[in-house]
């Protein structure tokens, strides 16, 4: 018993950790994927870093829902990108955590795109994109596939 | 090795020692049962100061301290290079390598074991930071702040340690407050579920106090979950608590924590009394009610002096219909005054009683006088009635002390 329980704290930990990398993973897996039309404040400049900031104008709250922490669903558009199908301020399964004020959704971890080196020369200079984003079950989400609209 | 300064003396005394002892039984100076205890003497210190001075060079500890600095500013200075999965799994192989270590001097250097397994705690924090970081996680952050409540309260029922309930009381603050923002009906159950174990299964009052009040911040999250729109909910909240003397019913000191957020809740409706979003909606009388009988009912079923004191909160409801304040602010008085008297004359310590009084005071003379004086002498009368209050206590603790003896 003592031999088993010494090794009870650190086992559940890495266990842990592994648990998250893996539900990070699962996103791409499992997640149903969705387009997103964004557009960032100023042309896209490799010189000031690899990040750019996306805002989403297709994203907006309804008047029924209370501002601040809200969690939102998806659905594809007739036009082919996506737009918010449920939006609610308890969480509910396969809602993503967003912030509602202003009379518009902002998601955090869809704010900031890294973009990756094979990228930067198809998104050089431009200002308006469509972005592809995995949205799993559990409210985790991966971007990819930044391309110039 | 560094073979003369070691190596010598060994020699020296092996030779020496024996030789000399035998010179001088030879000559008659010595008896040999004397002989053989000076030689065994002689060894013992030998080999006593041999493990006293079994210690690196100091060398290799610089070439270490070195080695060590150039390899983190190494990782540090390449840290956006390493592959994602390669820094996560270097933060485990740190926390895991503490908790070993942690292990291994157990026995040899207990002083450390602690120290050792809060540093692997927070190497665990600190892979999770790392994840939440490089995978932009920031929707899961509530859920990760009760794992790491659920792992600190594990560390206090396994290792023992009172540390770790710092820790946990901490990680619990953080993730009540966290919660707020909006937390889902199993993350609910599951922070339930944790901050009971650690109110079952430890023993310690320190302890049960934390956890009672992770409960009471869980329930007041309930309230928000299900969009109750009232004002009573921390009222509620704490008669739900009540269950757990049902259950708990040794006398123990953790138990006053009931009386502390019962003072805190009546400083907080007689402070918010008079503002609009308190004022502007006043319960139903049907609510109201039902609260005021679940108080009272609370302090029959129980009959503890104590208790009774909790339950005149009954009167918070009802008071909160006159939105002047002034009616809830003389019972608060009433209430504060009649408890100190009752502590003095039962001969019970009087030092919380006379906190809780003294902030009564000065939060009816901060909501009634700060608007209607020049602030200097706001400032300056407050510090009167503090003073004077003070030495009525001095005075009366005099006086007491004076009968006693």
């Amino acid at each position: 018993m003592r031999r088993i329980s010494k090794w009870t704290i650190p086992v559940i930990q890495v266990f842990i950790a592994i648990l998250f990398v893996i539900l990070v993973y699962a996103v791409s897996w499992v997640g149903e994927t969705y387009t997103f039309e964004g557009t960032s404040y100023e042309p896209y400049d490799p010189y000031f870093g690899d990040s750019i900031y996306l805002e989403y104008d297709a994203l907006k709250g309804r008047h029924d829902v209370d501002t601040g922490t809200v969690y939102v669903s998806f659905q594809q558009g007739d036009d082919g990108f996506a737009t918010i199908d449920r939006i609610e301020s308890n969480p509910f399964f396969g809602g993503v955590r967003a912030n509602y004020f202003d009379r518009v959704v902002y998601i955090e971890e869809m704010n900031v795109y890294r973009v990756s080196q094979d990228e930067v020369e198809a998104v050089e200079g431009e200002q308006s994109f469509t972005v592809q984003v995995d949205i799993a079950p559990w409210g985790m989400l991966r971007m990819y596939d930044l391309k110039s609209k | 090795m560094n073979a003369p300064a070691d190596f010598f003396p060994k020699g020296m005394i092996q030779v020496s020692i024996d030789k000399k002892v035998r010179e001088w039984q030879e000559a008659g100076l010595l008896d040999e049962a004397t002989g053989k205890r000076l030689v065994d003497y002689e060894y013992e210190q030998r080999a006593a100061s041999e493990r006293q001075n079994h210690k690196p060079p100091v060398l290799i500890i610089v070439g270490s301290i070195l080695l060590a600095l150039s390899l983190f500013s190494f990782v540090a200075a390449n840290w956006q290079v390493i592959p994602d999965l390669l820094k996560i799994g270097l933060f485990l192989l740190f926390m895991v390598g503490c908790y070993a270590l942690a292990e291994r001097v157990r026995l040899k250097a207990p002083k450390y074991v602690t120290l050792l397994r809060v540093l692997g705690f927070a190497f665990f924090v600190a892979t999770m930071a790392v994840i939440f970081t490089t995978y932009h996680l920031s929707g899961q952050v509530t859920l990760l702040f009760w794992i790491i409540l659920a792992m600190a309260i594990l560390h206090r029922l396994l290792y023992k340690h009172v540390f770790f309930t710092i820790i946990a009381a901490i990680a619990a603050f953080v993730a009540v407050t966290s919660s707020f923002d909006g937390i889902g009906f199993i993350l609910i159950v599951f922070g339930l579920i944790v901050s009971w174990a650690w109110f079952h299964f430890t023993e310690e009052t320190f302890d049960r106090t934390f956890a009672w009040l992770t409960v009471y911040g869980l329930l007041n999250l309930i309230g928000q979950y299900a969009d109750y729109e009232g004002r009573l909910w921390p009222l509620w909240s704490l008669v739900i608590l009540h269950v757990f003397l049902l259950f708990y019913r040794e006398r123990a000191a953790w138990q006053a924590t009931y009386l502390f957020v019962a003072a805190v809740l009546s400083i907080g409706y007689l402070i918010h009394v008079t503002e609009r979003w308190l004022s502007q909606r006043p319960p139903s009388i049907f609510e109201a009610t039902l609260l005021s009988i679940a108080f009272v009912a609370v302090y029959l079923i129980h009959r503890r002096s104590d208790l009774l004191w909790v339950s005149f909160l009954a009167i918070v409801p009802f008071a909160l219909f006159e939105d002047t304040g002034v009616l809830l602010a003389i019972i608060i008085e009433v209430i504060a005054l009649s408890y100190l008297i009752r502590q003095d004359m039962t001969r019970q310590p009087t030092t919380f009683a006379f906190i809780y009084f003294l902030v009564v005071q000065l939060t009816i003379y901060f909501i009634y006088v700060w608007d209607r004086l020049d602030i200097s002498l706001f400032f300056f009368i407050g510090a009167l009635i503090v003073f004077a209050l003070s030495l009525a206590l001095w005075w009366r603790n005099r006086t007491k002390g004076d009968v006693t003896t």
